[in-house]
């Protein structure tokens, strides 16, 4: 994709999110007041107005500084399933259940395969932590 | 000023073997679990406050002190090793602490922000040892107004600081403050943009938006580059020339100016309630960039860059202390972490704590120059063993602190909520910085926006629909004339730059 | 540790296994949490801090205190209603805010009264209205002619209480106010020894500086005078018939099992009964410890809600 592309995708992006904002959002999501200078609903009117006008000037002039294909996007998702998916399994199993698996599947992902860092990084690291927070410091694990 | 004698008794109560030790385990505590991905000071002086109740009130402050003091010096290892701070001002450092250490020079660049560090804390501890009733005055005239015009030079200096299309700067900072008009507003007391969630009523919470912009996203891209062979997470050249393991002092000396700009700048902010560390670190980097003679080196490891961001984010919170000792006034979350220390050991802040309790508060001033001597001592031995670490594999490193961020936010804003919250901002930041939207602006906006909207508040309610009321705030109009002429400088110079690109 | 503090220590210790032997029933899994509903430094941080620590030794139980500020209470209550009744949280807030909210936003908070199980009350707040010394009035009739005088006065409120019975006063006198929304107590006080604000509403954080004669009342907010100061009086007897009685009360989610909310009820007692409790509270608000018990607490609130709703016309 090219840079002057990303910017002007960009720009429509933050134009329909300042509208959204403004026309719909911010009137559900704050009240209204009758009186007082700065009402719950001013100060983020203002912003959305701000971010479409921004929308629109790059829209119209992309800067192209920005290169989003560079990134790897698909490999970065990737990791971040894990994370939600450990999440969601740490609501429902607790951090002690979880948190080697998870390790170890994240340094699993990023070539690791040597065992005495994955046991380390699964066992060892999650195992500390317990000791230190609910043994030591005596608070909830998540 | 309570007498000679009633000093020289503080002072000396303070080299107490019982104090010291607690000293030296305050700092070595704050600066160990600092340096731990995913949590700060704040949450180690909260997790501290209950082991202080059984110590007498100096020996339970002074143990607060250092950890507070160590958590500052702490908060800069990951930022600098690891490139993920867990706090918006250790951000700062990272710009060029990290670059720094990717050269090659770890053990240089911790050093240069221990040194610096300790520098401005020295610095402001100085200051409110010697002249905290003065500068409490000072604090006290500067009202809403003024609060406000130094919010609006606060942005101006600091949206000039970030990525190259102004355009997206300014996009930065509304998305920033958009999020921070999360949670009740200020004049109604309504709750705002919640979507029915009850834990948001006092907004986002904060930890979970400064680690998972700050410290996840930058995980998941590392993570997201790693290739099929495994590389250490930072490497340490063998048989490193000292030049470039060890600061000198020729080095040191030569950020002085940088140094004392940063700690002068850091000073007064800390001693205005409410404003923080993140702005005071920011500002004294913008500053330092815009004196500099090489400006370009700024972003690539300028030694210059460490110094700005440390010695202004540390003298915060010796400052923090002149509202919060003459006032009873909390200038930030860890001096009203304090200020609650003081009360269950029945201590009042106020005008009569210096005649009352002259002894205790000297005997505070001199733990908290002794905890900066412990901080150079332990800091030395502590970034010797922290980079050791970081030279283990990068998945090992990358899963270890991405597990200590969720175990770190949960503790801080109380579940998994706080975990979630975490991972919509690291996802929203990675999306933010592919497409150049700095998200380091983003941040500071955040932290601002609920002081500014309340100094916004306060100042409509104090002009009374009459704009013309202004001029009886001569120096906040010299604030705001400030920041508009920086504003329109910046953006003047970064359109020429960008022309000549 | 000197040997005066070894023995308290040991006392502590000894008081520990009495009450255990007492309270066998009932302990809570794992830690008691007592959500704080304001932020860390201020009066309720203070009480639900000294609470936690004496209970943690009376009891053995793990107590840990937790700020949940937001909207004066509302972000924590809201929390504790929608969350299990099992024992292992107890809220410390203030009826105030919490009432002025349920009348004026019913039905959008989350909660209502019948969310909570109720425990107890640690004390009653004496709120005031407090002017510089230097300011050119002395009560609020003083103050009224001297907002008149200059178009408008600004005064420095932290809950939305207080803006409301300065804005009944608005009405009935024709004054002027101007109103400057702050984070608490101690942003008033710096607000009116700066001069940016005429006059702030304080409870606790001024006391210092009422005695060093820096700051002077205008008005107790309460409907009856403060013990520290007995020669002020009350906006009612300056001819406003309005007041707010801030009370600061424990309550634990609806439905908590008889057992729990008994053990949780006496240790709470038995906390706020202790010298240590009742000397930190003198100190930080000038008022005594008052416990209504749970049967007390909840008619306060259910008294209050009716109060407050014809106080602010609804």
């Amino acid at each position: 994709m090219q840079a002057k592309t990303s910017d002007r995708l960009l720009g429509l992006f933050l134009i329909l999110l300042g509208v959204l904002f403004f026309v719909s959002i911010i009137p559900w999501q704050a009240q209204a007041a009758d009186y007082g200078w700065l009402k719950p609903r001013t100060l983020p009117r203002i912003l959305a107005v701000v971010l479409g006008l921004c929308g629109l000037a790059l829209l119209i002039r992309p800067p192209g500084d920005a290169r989003p294909g560079r990134f790897y996007w698909a490999r970065a998702m990737l990791f971040a399933g894990v994370l939600v998916l450990g999440l969601a399994a740490m609501s429902w199993l607790g951090f002690v259940l979880v948190a080697p698996p998870m390790a170890l599947l994240l340094m699993w992902l990023a070539h690791e395969r040597r065992p005495l860092w994955l046991l380390l990084g699964a066992a060892g690291m999650p195992a500390a932590i317990w000791f230190t927070v609910a043994v030591l410091l005596d608070r909830p694990l998540p | 000023m309570p007498e000679l004698s009633v000093i020289l008794a503080g002072f000396g109560d303070a080299l107490a073997p019982i104090n010291l030790l607690f000293i030296l385990f305050g700092v070595a505590l704050g600066q160990f679990v600092g340096a731990v991905p995913g949590i700060g000071p704040v949450m180690a002086t909260a997790i501290a406050i209950p082991f202080t109740f059984g110590m007498d009130p100096l020996t339970g402050i002074a143990f607060l002190v250092g950890v507070n003091k160590g958590g500052l010096v702490g908060g800069a290892i990951p930022a600098v090793l690891l490139n993920t701070p867990g706090t918006p001002d250790a951000a700062a450092t990272a710009l060029d602490g990290y670059p720094l250490a990717k050269q090659g020079k770890p053990l240089k660049a911790t050093k240069m922000a221990l040194f610096s560090s300790i520098t401005g804390d020295t610095f402001s501890d100085i200051v409110l040892i010697t002249v905290s009733a003065p500068m409490a005055i000072l604090a006290l005239r500067m009202g809403p107004v003024e609060v406000l015009g130094l919010m609006l030079l606060a942005f101006a200096v600091i949206a000039g600081l970030m990525g190259q299309s102004l355009v997206k700067g300014v996009v930065a900072i509304a998305l920033g403050l958009m999020a921070a008009m999360v949670g009740t507003d200020p004049e109604h007391g309504s709750p705002r943009l919640i979507f029915g969630n009850y834990e948001l009523y006092d907004g986002l919470p904060l930890a979970s938006v400064a680690i998972g912009m700050l410290a996840i996203s930058e995980l998941l891209k590392r993570l997201s580059e790693t290739r099929g062979t495994v590389r250490p997470a930072i490497t340490l050249p063998r048989n490193q020339p000292r030049a470039d393991r060890s600061v000198s002092w020729a080095e040191y000396w030569g950020c002085r100016f940088t140094m004392l700009r940063g700690a002068v700048i850091g000073t007064i902010l800390g001693a205005l309630p409410g404003i923080g560390s993140t702005a005071a670190a920011f500002m004294s980097y913008a500053s330092a960039r815009q004196a500099s003679k090489e400006p370009e080196s700024f972003g690539k490891g300028s030694l210059h860059g460490i110094a700005a961001s440390e010695s202004a984010n540390s003298s915060v919170m010796g400052a923090n202390m002149i509202p919060m000792l003459t006032l009873g006034i909390p200038g930030s979350v860890s001096a009203a972490l304090i200020i609650s220390a003081f009360m269950i050991h029945g201590i009042q802040p106020g005008p009569f704590l210096f005649s009352q309790q002259g002894q205790l508060v000297y005997g505070l001033f001199g733990a908290m120059i002794i905890a900066n001597l412990i901080n150079l001592w332990v800091g030395q031995l502590g970034l010797r063993f922290w980079v050791r670490v970081v030279s283990a594999p990068e998945p090992f490193i990358f899963a270890s602190a991405l597990l200590m961020c969720f175990v770190g936010v949960a503790l801080a804003s109380g579940g998994l909520f706080g975990i979630g919250v975490m991972l919509v901002f690291a996802l929203l930041a990675y999306v933010m910085s592919a497409f150049g939207i700095s998200v380091v602006v983003f941040i500071i906006a955040f932290f601002l926006g609920p002081r500014l909207e309340i100094s916004l508040s306060q100042t409509l309610a104090l002009l009374n629909g009459q704009p013309q009321k202004l001029l009886d705030y001569p120096f906040a109009l010299v604030l705001m004339a400030l920041a508009l002429v920086t504003a329109v400088a910046l953006a003047r110079r970064r359109d020429t730059e960008s022309e000549t690109r | 540790m000197t040997l005066r503090k070894t023995l308290a220590a040991f006392a502590a210790a000894a008081g520990l296994f009495v009450a255990g032997v007492a309270q066998a029933e009932w302990a809570p899994k794992g830690n008691l949490t007592l959500q704080i509903g304001f932020g860390a430094g201020g009066s309720t941080d203070t009480i639900g801090r000294v609470v936690a620590k004496v209970m943690k030794e009376q009891t053995g139980w793990n107590v840990i205190a937790e700020n949940k500020p937001g909207g004066g209470g509302v972000a924590m209550f809201a929390g504790i209603a929608n969350r299990p009744a099992d024992g292992s949280v107890v809220g410390l807030g203030v009826n105030m805010p919490i009432l002025v909210n349920l009348v004026n936003k019913p039905g959008e908070l989350g909660f209502d009264l019948d969310s909570f199980d109720y425990l107890g009350t640690a004390a009653r707040a004496q709120l005031g209205l407090f002017a510089r010394a230097d300011a050119p009035f002395d009560d609020v009739a003083g103050l009224i002619e001297y907002a008149k005088a200059n178009g408008a006065a600004p005064l420095a409120f932290d809950a939305k209480p207080q803006e409301l019975a300065m804005r009944q006063v608005m009405a009935k006198s024709g004054a002027e106010f101007q109103f400057l929304s702050t984070k608490g107590g101690a942003e008033n006080l710096k607000l009116v020894l700066g001069g940016q604000a005429i006059a702030g509403f304080e409870a606790g954080e001024h006391l210092p500086f009422l005695e060093s004669g820096e700051i002077k009342m205008i008005a107790s907010m309460n409907n009856t005078r403060h013990n520290y100061a007995p020669d002020t009086p009350t906006l009612p007897e300056q001819g406003y018939d309005i007041y707010v009685d801030p009370v600061f009360f424990f309550a634990a989610a609806k439905g908590t099992p008889e057992d729990a909310r008994m053990a949780l009820t006496e240790a709470l007692a038995a906390a706020l009964d202790s010298e240590e409790v009742k000397t930190v509270v003198m100190n930080s608000l000038k008022s005594p410890i008052e416990n209504m018990g749970p049967e007390g607490t909840e008619k306060m609130l259910r008294d209050g809600l009716v109060n407050v709703g014809a106080l602010f016309g609804k």
